[in-house]
């Protein structure tokens, strides 16, 4: 596209546009840390079948599959609650566990260096951006912190007058204790017997089941994520940030 | 809500410049140039700076907290470094040393910023990683993690955008090294509770939306 071109209701318009998406990654990201994980695939993403959403070992493919997702970290989340109440009895003896909900975790994903672009149909977007995140989580060893650094890429589908996440990739490359190197061996904190049962908590399988991003080792070659969107009049035009069968 | 092309380029100009002032209120308190961060970014009417624990509310106790303290620590810093550093520091000035051995840098991310429709006000949330090296009397610098929110309700005036409103929400402040989820030396206080594994993630203030005028929506 040749912004000469375009009108100053064009090009003011399409800016509105990017905000709205900027403002969408923001809300996503806050919902994470307030562990909205019961609405956000409601929220945020495409009523749209085929939606999917890459995670490290794999894809998630269509509704089903990415709602299970979000539903099985609610329900980690109620189960971990439980756990920390019998485990601090002195301090959450009598509060209603859906008061607990949420209670130890504590998931930021900040979201920098951005590369939004828009079609030029105005139909779709695409976004990525790097996450420097936190995360605390109860685990097998109870509530311990991570860095948690990632990338989001994300494409974009206008519905019913909204931006909706249409495909997402979140690729995290490195998850390291707080307080240790990731370029060294970690060091994992000793079990605890009143947290074990969190050991055997998976979330649920990919559909695709396949690595798009190892961790960082010394010994791995460079991580690949995904690149960054160049300009595109629309989405057949350009490449996807969703799952592509291999033919 | 729909603009013309007229309106929707002015409120492009407005969101722009709300988006800079933060950023330029960070990297002038990362310079410890408090007297400069708060004459040009502040408006002196009604503003209220509100922390884990305290509400400070004014323009006078606003500057004085931000400032006087910010200055005034900044000297006592730079008496700790002439005494653990006299190689480097012994005899300098304030001014040729300013600052000297720390570094308060609160980054700017994951920005949701809603401008009024009247373009009046605007308001934004942040979130900040901070790495800030402090200077312990007896040790020298340490190095801390102190990640936060920000909210923040903006004015303009006749001379461009001013924080008016602003909220720091404080989740952890913890030695670099340290696991913070054992660790946290950010303090709870009646506005807002830091991390610690027995509590449930804190919203502290709403996240902004979508408004007409300020009056019709809440404040921070």
């Amino acid at each position: 596209m040749n912004k000469a071109n375009l009108s100053a209701e064009e090009l003011v318009g399409r800016w509105e546009e990017r905000r709205e998406i900027k403002n969408l990654m923001g809300r996503y990201a806050v919902s994470f840390l307030l562990k909205k994980e019961a609405s956000m695939f409601a929220d945020f993403w495409a009523a749209r079948e085929d939606v999917c959403m890459g995670l490290n070992d794999g894809w998630y493919v269509g509704r089903e599959a990415i709602a299970n997702w979000f539903a099985a970290i609610d329900r980690a989340t109620a189960l971990k609650a439980e756990l920390l109440k019998a485990d601090l009895p002195d301090k959450l003896e009598g509060q209603d566990l859906k008061d607990l909900y949420g209670i130890g975790d504590f998931d930021v994903k900040p979201l920098g260096t951005p590369v939004i672009e828009l079609a030029d149909d105005l139909k779709t977007a695409k976004g990525i951006w790097y996450s420097q995140g936190s995360k605390a989580d109860v685990t097998e060893s109870g509530p311990v912190s991570y860095w948690t650094f990632g990338v989001f890429a994300v494409d974009f589908v206008r519905e019913d007058e909204q931006w909706k996440i249409w495909h997402l990739q979140y690729l995290e490359n490195i998850k390291t204790l707080c307080g240790q190197s990731w370029a060294e061996p970690e060091k994992p904190f000793p079990e605890l017997e009143a947290f074990a049962v969190l050991k055997d908590l998976k979330l649920p399988e990919p559909t695709e089941k396949v690595t798009l991003m190892e961790y960082y080792s010394p010994k791995k070659p460079m991580a690949r994520f995904p690149l960054p969107p160049v300009p595109y009049d629309t989405f057949v035009n350009t490449f996807s940030y969703g799952y592509e069968k291999e033919v | 809500m729909s603009y013309t092309a007229e309106q929707l380029a002015s409120r492009i100009r407005n969101i722009r410049a709300v988006e800079n002032v933060m950023s330029k209120y960070a990297f002038l308190t990362y310079y410890k140039r408090y007297y400069e961060a708060v004459e040009k970014y502040w408006t002196d009417q009604n503003t209220t700076l509100t922390t884990n624990d305290q509400k400070i509310e004014g323009y006078a106790a606003v500057r004085g907290f931000l400032v006087d303290k910010g200055e005034e620590q900044t000297r006592k810093d730079n008496d700790v470094m002439r005494r653990l550093y006299p190689d480097e520091f012994a005899g300098k000035k304030d001014s040729e040393m300013w600052g000297a051995g720390s570094a308060m840098v609160h980054t700017i991310t994951t920005p949701v910023i809603e401008l009024a429709e009247d373009e009046k006000t605007a308001k934004g949330m942040f979130y900040s990683l901070g790495s800030c090296t402090e200077i312990d009397r007896s040790k020298g610098p340490k190095a801390y993690w102190v990640w936060e929110k920000y909210a923040v309700d903006f004015v303009r005036e006749a001379d461009g955008w001013k924080i008016w409103h602003m909220v720091t929400m404080t989740d952890f402040k913890t030695p670099v090294g340290e696991n913070w989820a054992n660790v946290n030396l950010a303090p709870t206080g009646a506005y807002y509770a830091a991390y610690t594994p027995e509590i449930t993630p804190q919203a502290g203030v709403p996240v902004p939306k979508p408004y007409g005028t300020f009056s019709e929506t809440f404040s921070y």
